[in-house]
């Protein structure tokens, strides 16, 4: 961070004396204007807020051709700022840095030396495609503003600049391992040399829609739940009828059923509608998959309409995680997640981040090469879970009833006597409730495996996080006093990728995966980036 | 037991448990205090105000003045909670790493190695300033910035302990 400062403040000082270091810098090709278009394009539309009245507008005015015209505008705008952007962008690759001056009212500009950049990564959106062109994404590992696209350019040029970059970082990273080995020609030679990538797996148009389906849970849930609620409210009719008693009189005429299911059905509609969405989404960007290792790295090919091409070392990977939806677990797929160094929130996992590399509905077999291509990992099968007390159970069944009988008996009070009913259907919406919870706290555990904690969680599904000990940033235990009497306690552990934390395991446990953890942090000189 | 793996090196390596904590001075915890009653009394002020300008009808006032009993209860007590909390922040520091302990009733214990840390930032507000008192603020690359922040310390103290940061950190 101070380097960085530092660096901009030198080159401030050395554009102005030297007049000739400015005159290195260049602009892009034209074609960028499509990139800068397009990324204006993307801001809005991501942005409904911006959409929805801009829309309503169009709405109010009768006349096509004024309509027409504001589009028209809007668009001519939005090409005029993208070309003023272009017009005062201008970069420089020289000294190991990437420098760019941009900003067409308040000026910027960003100096990164080649050893801050985190990966070097390439989009090929469908404009550039005809024309063989790319666009450059330079990654800092600084922050989310040392964040450097370099559009339309040749597959070449941006194909050397990687090279150099890579070149460097390969090279420093040599010498600070053995100095001698480099003076010798043949070792330079062989360390420099690109490394060979080697195809490691694929996926089908099938493992996509399956992406697709799983990703989706929350509504796939909701429809279940839908179902479900359903067939129950329809087996209590016939049930309560043969009993003699007439919820559904009581509940509601024939009007309210109607009006039910036709909620019903549109919240199916929706349903679908969104899966479909989903589906088209898994497409769009994982068409085409393809994951290529080597030594150090990792490199994905992915996208239908842009292509993007995604490097990360293996160093930077702070942790991997493996989810299994509980349609996962029925498909007998995982999704496994690699997470390099992330700022601010967390971003959501898939469409186009490239933070993190996902890796859609592999197989297991294929879980556990990734697994131990990335940090050698163990089988997760064949590891031995710590798994957390049952008080954490018994804790949150017994606040839920609580907080149930609450809601029922506030229920109660004020929509008496008619609305009973209401406080019996609380119960077996408590019963699935309690039961999740048990669930989850069956699913939680830890586990320790040369020189890896993994953590297991989860509800219907799960998800096992593996963190290399040895990259932990803070780790943290907690505990109350009522814990402390049955000598349990929490644990969360911090790395520059998440925070992870399992709540009610044995203190014993949870100070030797601490000490453990600070031992394999501050007795080895392994550098977490 | 599926821990053993890890029980067998356990008993070499070092412990963070058993260490000897260190006091913020005893000023912080009284600072906080003063400042949180002084708010509340600022806040009551307030609240008596709109009771006497406002025209508030008689019911919502005889209903209101039913729950004035806990409200006092809980501004009487609540500087005294804030200040035994801020009383329970201990700290210390270890040759790789510092350690935090806090909370009265969840007690927390953050430990951050040294190696990790990017920056360390030295913070005062004006009160602070006046009697003397500092913040040290350690961030790593956690997400979200995590930070490990020690309030309450004697300014020489937080110095010391920046330098011993910055120099052990450059080791």
């Amino acid at each position: 961070m101070n380097d960085a400062s530092i660096n901009k403040v030198n080159d401030g000082l050395k554009s102005g004396a030297d007049s000739k270091v400015s005159a290195d810098f260049v602009r892009l090709s034209p074609w960028a204007i499509l990139h800068f278009s397009a990324h204006t394009i993307l801001q809005l539309v991501s942005n409904a807020y911006a959409i929805v009245p801009m829309a309503f507008g169009l709405y109010q005015t009768n006349s096509v051709v004024v309509a027409m015209a504001i589009v028209a505008g809007i668009f001519a705008l939005i090409v005029l700022s993208a070309a003023l952007r272009y017009l005062f962008f201008s970069y420089l690759i020289h000294n190991e840095s990437v420098q760019v001056r941009e900003g067409v009212f308040s000026k910027k500009q960003l100096n990164l030396p080649f050893h801050r950049i985190q990966n070097v990564n390439f989009e090929h959106p469908f404009y550039f495609r005809p024309l063989g062109l790319v666009t450059v994404k330079i990654d800092g590992a600084g922050s989310a503003s040392e964040e450097v696209f370099l559009a339309a350019l040749e597959l070449e040029q941006g194909e050397q600049i990687r090279e150099q970059i890579h070149r460097h970082n390969r090279l420093s990273k040599s010498v600070a391992k053995s100095a001698a080995e480099v003076f010798s020609e043949s070792g330079l030679n062989e360390e420099v040399s690109p490394p060979p990538w080697k195809l490691m797996l694929t996926r089908s148009l099938p493992d996509l829609v399956l992406h697709g389906l799983t990703n989706n849970r929350a509504w796939i849930i909701l429809g279940a739940l839908g179902a479900v609620y359903g067939q129950a409210a329809d087996n209590i009719n016939t049930y309560s009828a043969s009993l003699g008693l007439d919820f559904g009189g009581l509940v509601s005429d024939q009007g309210s059923i109607a009006l039910v299911l036709l909620g019903f059905s549109a919240i199916m509609m929706a349903i679908m509608i969104v899966a479909g969405l989903s589906v088209l989404g898994s497409i769009f960007s994982y068409y085409n998959y393809e994951l290529h290792t080597s030594d150090d790295a990792f490199m994905v090919r992915r996208g239908l309409l842009t292509h993007h091409e995604i490097n990360m070392k293996k160093s930077r990977i702070q942790a991997v995680r493996v989810r299994r939806d509980w349609l996962d677990m029925v498909l007998g797929r995982m999704n496994v997640v690699f997470e390099q160094i992330s700022y601010g929130p967390r971003q959501a996992v898939g469409m186009g981040s490239d933070k993190q590399i996902l890796v859609p509905s592999v197989e297991a077999i294929h879980t556990d090469q990734l697994t131990n291509e990335a940090l050698s990992a163990e089988r997760l099968e064949a590891l031995e879970f710590t798994p957390i007390s049952h008080r954490y159970f018994k804790k949150l069944a017994a606040i839920t009833t609580v907080c149930y009988l609450t809601i029922s008996i506030v229920f109660f009070s004020i929509l008496m006597p008619l609305d009973f009913v209401w406080v019996l259907g609380l119960l077996p919406i408590l019963t699935i409730h309690v039961f999740l919870l048990y669930m989850s706290y069956k699913r939680w555990g830890l586990a320790i495996n040369d020189g890896l904690v993994v953590v297991r969680k989860g509800v219907l599904g799960v998800d096992h996080i593996l963190i290399p000990a040895f990259k932990i940033q803070e780790v943290e235990r907690s505990r109350t006093p009522l814990m402390k009497r049955h000598e349990l306690s929490s644990i969360s552990i911090t790395v520059a990728s998440s925070k992870v934390s399992v709540p009610f395991l044995p203190d014993q446990v949870v100070r030797g995966v601490i000490n453990y953890c600070l031992f394999e942090t501050e007795s080895t000189n392994r550098s977490w980036m | 037991m599926p821990f053993s793996n890890l029980q067998v090196t356990l008993s070499d390596l070092p412990t963070f448990e058993n260490i000897e904590f260190s006091n913020l001075d005893p000023s912080y915890a009284r600072l906080v205090c003063l400042v949180v009653a002084l708010v509340e009394c600022l806040i009551a002020g307030i609240g008596i105000t709109i009771w006497w300008l406002a025209e508030i009808p008689e019911q919502l006032k005889e209903q209101a003045s039913s729950i004035w009993g806990p409200v006092l209860l809980f501004m009487a007590i609540f500087p005294l909670y804030v200040f035994k909390a801020k009383r329970a922040i201990k700290y210390s520091i270890r040759d790789h790493d510092l350690v935090l302990k806090s909370g009265l009733f969840w007690q927390k214990e953050v430990i951050q190695p040294i190696r990790r840390i990017q920056h360390v930032e030295l913070t005062r507000g004006p009160l602070e300033k006046r009697i003397g008192l500092a913040n040290i603020s350690l961030f790593s690359a956690g997400t979200s910035g995590a930070t490990f922040t020690i309030p309450g310390l004697r300014l020489i103290t937080a110095a010391r302990i920046r330098r011993y940061v910055l120099q052990m950190e450059r080791s």
